[in-house]
C-alpha cells in the first residue's frame, strides 16, 4: 500500500481545532443575534431549541474520551472545560430566557443536580460540589433581593404557583434539603481539577475549611431577612416569632448532627440558634411590645412570651454528652439566667404594679426552692431568690404602700396586696434562713465575678437577710399608720428584732432594737405626748411598758447567750 | 435528646404556629414598626421607684402639697372668669369625677387661653385646660378621660414628686435652694422616667374612666383626636425615644383602644354614656343625661 498524502494524525488534530473554532463563532453568534429573535417553532421559541441542541452538542463533546492517551494541548487544556462551558452557558440562557420569579429556584435545582452528578464515578466532574456550592449563594442572595423587590406584588391575583410566598417556600426547602446532602456527601479534597484550573484548588481547600461555617451562616442569614420579607407585610409580629422557632430547630439539628460532625456542623447551628435567639429578643424589646392586641383572655404579647420562655426552658434543658465548643461552657448555661430575667421582664410588663410585689415573692419562693433541690444543680438560684426578696421588700416599702387607685374595691387596693407581700417575706425568711445556704454556691464560668457578691453577703448573711425586711417593715409602718400608735407598734418591731437577737446570739441584733427603742422611747415622751388624745397616750404607754418588761424578762433568762 | 424532649420540642412548635396562625389572622402591627419608646418606659419604672422613695424620705407630706396647690389657685383663681360656661362645665366635671379620689385636695380646673390643645396638672389638685383642648375633643367622655389622666398626675404625685426638694427647703426657710434641687433633678433624671409617669396617669385615667359611666374607648378616641393635631409624622430614634417627654400617641392609641374593646368584650350587656351634645351644650351628664348619648357595645342604643 502506498502510503497516504495525508498526516491523519495531523488531521485529527486540526478537526479537533476547527471543532473548537466553530463552537467559538457559533457562541459568539448566539450571543450577538440569537437573543433578538423572538420566532417561535412550536410550543418555544426558536432560539431555546438551538440552546437545547448547543447543550446537547456540548455534552457530546464533554463525555467523548480518547482510548489512547493524546499529546494534543487543546485536549489536555481545553477539553475539560466542556464541563463549565455547559454549566455557563445553561445558566446565562436560563437567566435570558425564564421569568426572574422562577431563577432562584432554577439556580438551586441546577445546584441539587450537578451535585448529585458530582457523587457520579465519572472522571473529573467533582468539582462539581464546589460549582454546586457557588449556584447556593448565587440562589441564596438572588432570592432575597427578589423577594425584597416582588414582596409588594403578595396577594395579587397571580397563580398559587406564581406567589413570591408560595415559591420562596418551596425555595427554603430545597436550599435546606441541597445543604444537608451538601454537609452529609459533599468531597471537596480529592478534587481533580483541570490544568486550567489549577487556580481553583485552594478555592475547594478553603471551602472544605469553611463550608460548614459559609454555609449555615449564610442560610441563617438569608433565614432571618426572607422570613422579615415573608411576614412582616402581614403582620410586623410574626418575623420574631418565627426566628423563636427557627431557634429551637437550629438547637435540636446541632444535637441531632453531634455525633456524626458533619464538617463540624453542629457548632454552627448552635452559633445560629443563639443569633436567633437574640435577633427575638432584639425584635421583641423594639416591636412586640408596642403590640396590645388580645387573643381571648390574654394579650398575644403575653402568649409571645410564654412561648419564649418555653424554648428558653427547653435549651437550658438540652445537655451536650461532651463539652466541645466554648459556646457550650460560657453561653449554654446562661439560658438559667435568660430564664430568670425574662421571667423578670414579663412580670414587670404584664402584671399590674399593685401585685407585683407579691408575685416578686413567688418568684423568690420559687427560686429558693429550685435552687435547694439538689438534683438540679442550680445553687445560684438561691442567690437569685435573695435579690427578688430585696426587690419585693422595696416595692412594698416604697411603692406599693402609698400606691393610689381610683378603685374602692377591696382585691383592688394595694394595701391587700403589700401586705401580703410583707406576711410573704417573713415566711421567706424564715424558710431562706432555715434551708438555704449561700456556701459553695456553683456558678457558670461566665459569671465568675457574682462568687464575690456572694461571699461578701455569706459572711454576713444574716445582716443581708434580716435588716432589708426590719428597715422596711419600720417604712411601711411609718407611711401606714396613724403617729399616735406608730410607736406601739415600732416599739413592737424592737422587740422581735431583740428576740432575734436572742435565737440568732448576735450582738449587733440587740445594739440595733435598744438603740432604736431608745429613739422610740424619745419619741414618745417629747412628741407622742403633745400630738396623741390622752386616751391614746394612755394604751401606747401601757403597751410601750408591757412590751418593754416583756424584753426584760427575756434578757434576764437569756442573758448567758449574750 | 430524651423523649420528653420530642415531647416538649413538638408542644412549642404547636404553640407557636397557633400564635402565628392567630397573628396572621389577626394582622397585628406595632403602631411604631421599631421604637425604643416602650423599653425607655419599662426601664423607667426603676428610676422612678427609686425617685418615689427619695421623695418618701423627704419629711414633707399630702398636706403642704395641699397647702402649696391652694396657693396656686388662688393665683389663678384671681383671673379665673367664674361665669365661664367652660369654666363652669369643666369644674362640674370634675366635681364628679374627683369623687373617686383617694388624696383629700379640692380639685378646680383652669382654662388656659390658648389654641394649642392641651392640659396639665399641678400640684394639689389644680388643673389646667386650655381651650384649644374643648375644641379638638368631640365629646364629654373625652373631656372626662382627659381630667382622669390629669388628676392620675396629681393622685399618684407625679407633680408632687417634681417639687418635693422646694417643698422640703420650704420649711427651713430656702425654698430656692430647693427649687434649684428639683429643676437639678428633672433635668437630669426626668426623661428617663417622664414617660413612665405619663404611661401611669394614662392606666389610672383608664381606670378611673371604667369606674365612671363614660365609654372606656373615649380614652383611646381623645388620642387619635390629638394625634390628628400633630404636624408632622413622628420619626423614631434612639435619642428622641429617650428625650420625649410622653409615650407616643400611637402607642397610647394603641393601648388604650385594646383595653376598651377587651372591656367591651366583657361586659356586653352593660351600656355607656358619650356625651357628643353635652360637650356642645356645655351641659354634663349629672345636669342632663339624653337618651341617644348611651351606647352598647360600641354601637349608639
Amino acid at each position: 500500500m502506498s502510503k497516504s498524502l495525508i498526516d491523519f494524525h495531523k488531521a485529527e488534530r486540526y478537526i479537533l481545532h476547527s471543532g473548537y473554532v466553530l463552537i467559538g463563532l457559533f457562541l459568539i453568534r448566539n450571543m450577538a443575534f440569537h437573543f433578538t429573535t423572538e420566532e417561535f417553532w412550536g410550543p418555544l421559541k426558536g432560539r431555546i431549541w438551538i440552546d437545547l441542541l448547543a447543550v446537547s452538542i456540548f455534552m457530546f463533546w464533554g463525555i467523548t474520551k480518547k482510548e489512547e492517551p493524546s499529546n494534543y494541548k487543546s485536549w489536555k487544556y481545553l477539553h475539560p472545560l466542556f464541563l463549565e462551558l455547559i454549566l455557563l452557558f445553561s445558566v446565562i440562557n436560563i437567566a435570558i430566557e425564564l421569568n426572574y420569579s422562577y431563577l432562584p429556584l432554577v439556580w438551586i435545582s441546577i445546584a441539587i443536580v450537578s451535585f448529585i452528578l458530582a457523587g457520579w464515578k465519572h472522571e473529573g466532574i467533582g468539582r462539581l460540589h464546589v460549582y454546586s456550592f457557588g449556584l447556593f449563594i448565587l440562589s441564596i442572595f438572588h432570592q432575597v433581593i427578589l423577594y425584597n423587590s416582588t414582596m409588594n406584588y403578595v396577594g395579587r391575583a397571580l397563580t398559587f404557583l406564581d406567589q413570591p410566598f408560595q415559591l420562596a417556600c418551596i425555595f427554603i426547602v430545597l436550599a435546606f434539603s441541597y445543604l444537608v446532602f451538601f454537609y452529609k456527601r459533599a468531597v471537596l479534597l480529592a478534587i481533580n481539577w483541570p490544568h486550567v484550573l489549577q487556580f481553583m484548588k485552594p478555592l475547594s481547600d478553603v471551602l472544605y475549611k469553611r463550608a460548614a461555617f459559609i454555609g449555615v451562616y449564610l442560610f441563617c442569614a438569608f433565614l432571618l431577612s426572607i422570613s422579615y420579607f415573608m411576614f412582616a407585610p402581614v403582620s410586623s409580629i410574626i418575623p420574631g416569632v418565627i426566628w423563636l422557632l427557627l431557634s429551637i430547630v437550629a438547637v435540636t439539628l446541632s444535637f441531632q448532627n453531634q455525633s456524626t460532625n458533619f464538617m463540624g456542623v453542629d457548632r454552627y447551628l448552635l452559633h445560629i440558634g443563639y443569633i436567633f435567639i437574640g435577633s427575638f429578643l432584639i425584635r421583641h424589646l423594639l416591636v412586640h411590645i408596642q403590640v396590645e392586641a388580645y387573643v381571648g383572655p390574654f394579650k398575644i404579647r403575653f402568649l409571645i412570651e410564654l412561648l419564649a420562655l418555653a424554648v428558653f426552658v427547653y435549651w437550658a434543658t438540652l445537655k451536650p454528652k461532651t463539652i466541645r465548643y466554648k459556646s457550650w461552657d460560657l453561653l449554654h448555661p446562661l439560658f438559667i439566667e435568660l430564664i430568670f430575667v425574662f421571667s423578670v421582664f414579663i412580670i414587670a410588663l404584664e402584671v399590674n404594679a399593685i401585685w407585683q410585689p407579691l408575685i416578686w415573692m413567688i418568684v423568690a419562693f420559687a427560686l429558693a426552692f429550685v435552687g435547694n433541690n439538689k438534683q438540679w444543680n442550680l445553687s445560684r438560684l438561691v442567690f437569685y431568690s435573695l435579690i427578688m426578696y430585696w426587690i419585693a421588700a422595696f416595692q412594698t416599702t416604697f411603692v406599693t404602700s402609698t400606691y393610689i387607685v381610683p378603685s374602692t374595691e377591696m382585691l383592688n387596693q394595694p394595701w391587700v396586696y403589700g401586705t401580703a407581700s410583707v406576711l410573704f417575706q417573713f415566711i421567706f425568711l424564715a424558710y431562706f434562713y432555715m434551708k438555704c445556704s449561700l456556701e459553695n454556691i456553683e456558678v457558670p464560668r461566665s459569671l465568675l465575678f457574682l462568687n464575690r457578691y456572694i461571699s461578701l453577703i455569706n459572711n454576713k448573711r444574716n445582716v443581708y437577710i434580716f435588716y432589708p425586711l426590719i428597715i422596711c417593715t419600720a417604712v411601711f409602718l411609718y407611711w401606714s399608720y396613724d403617729s399616735s400608735i406608730l410607736t406601739l407598734l415600732w416599739v413592737l418591731e424592737c422587740a422581735i428584732v431583740f428576740i432575734i437577737s436572742i435565737l440568732l446570739k448576735e450582738q449587733h441584733f440587740r445594739y440595733i432594737a435598744l438603740g432604736s427603742l431608745a429613739i422610740c422611747i424619745i419619741r414618745l415622751v417629747f412628741y407622742d405626748m403633745v400630738q396623741a388624745s390622752t386616751l391614746n397616750r394612755a394604751l401606747v404607754f401601757l403597751g410601750v411598758g408591757l412590751i418593754m418588761l416583756g424584753m426584760n424578762s427575756l434578757y434576764n433568762k437569756f442573758k448567758t447567750r449574750f | 435528646m430524651t423523649r420528653g424532649h420530642i415531647v416538649f420540642l413538638l408542644l412549642i412548635l404547636f404553640g407557636g404556629t397557633f400564635i402565628v396562625f392567630t397573628l396572621y389572622k389577626q394582622k397585628s402591627r406595632a403602631p411604631l414598626g421599631m421604637s425604643f419608646s416602650p423599653v425607655f418606659q419599662l426601664i423607667g419604672k426603676s428610676t422612678r421607684s427609686t425617685d418615689i422613695a427619695l421623695t418618701r424620705m423627704l419629711p414633707i407630706d399630702q398636706m403642704d402639697e395641699k397647702e402649696y396647690g391652694e396657693a396656686i389657685a388662688k393665683e389663678y383663681l384671681l383671673q379665673a372668669d367664674k361665669k365661664d360656661k367652660n369654666y363652669i362645665y369643666l369644674n362640674a366635671l370634675i366635681k364628679e369625677v374627683s369623687k373617686f379620689s383617694k388624696k383629700k385636695f379640692k380639685y378646680q380646673v383652669f382654662i388656659v387661653s390658648s389654641p394649642v390643645a392641651n392640659a396639665y396638672a399641678l400640684p394639689g389638685g389644680v388643673i389646667c385646660v386650655t381651650e384649644g383642648l374643648l375644641s379638638t375633643m368631640t365629646s364629654e367622655a373625652q373631656i372626662v378621660s382627659i381630667l382622669s389622666h390629669e388628676m392620675g398626675h396629681i393622685e399618684r404625685g407625679h407633680c408632687f414628686d417634681a417639687i418635693k426638694f422646694e417643698l422640703a427647703f420650704k420649711k427651713i426657710k430656702s425654698g430656692t435652694t430647693g427649687q434649684l434641687a428639683d429643676i437639678a433633678i428633672n433635668c437630669f433624671l426626668h426623661h428617663s422616667f417622664n414617660k413612665t409617669q405619663e404611661n401611669d396617669a394614662d392606666e389610672y385615667g383608664y381606670d378611673l374612666l371604667v369606674l365612671t359611666q363614660y365609654d372606656p374607648m373615649a380614652c383611646c378616641e381623645a388620642f387619635k383626636n390629638l394625634q390628628k393635631q400633630e404636624f408632622k409624622s413622628r420619626q423614631s430614634t434612639i435619642v428622641s425615644d429617650y428625650l420625649d417627654t410622653h409615650p407616643p400617641l400611637p402607642l397610647r392609641i394603641e393601648k388604650s383602644g385594646q383595653n376598651a374593646l377587651q372591656w367591651w368584650e366583657e361586659h356586653q350587656d352593660e351600656k355607656r354614656y358619650v356625651g357628643h351634645k353635652n360637650l356642645i351644650d356645655r351641659v354634663s351628664m349629672t345636669e342632663q343625661a339624653y337618651e341617644f348619648e348611651w351606647i352598647k357595645e360600641g354601637s349608639i342604643l
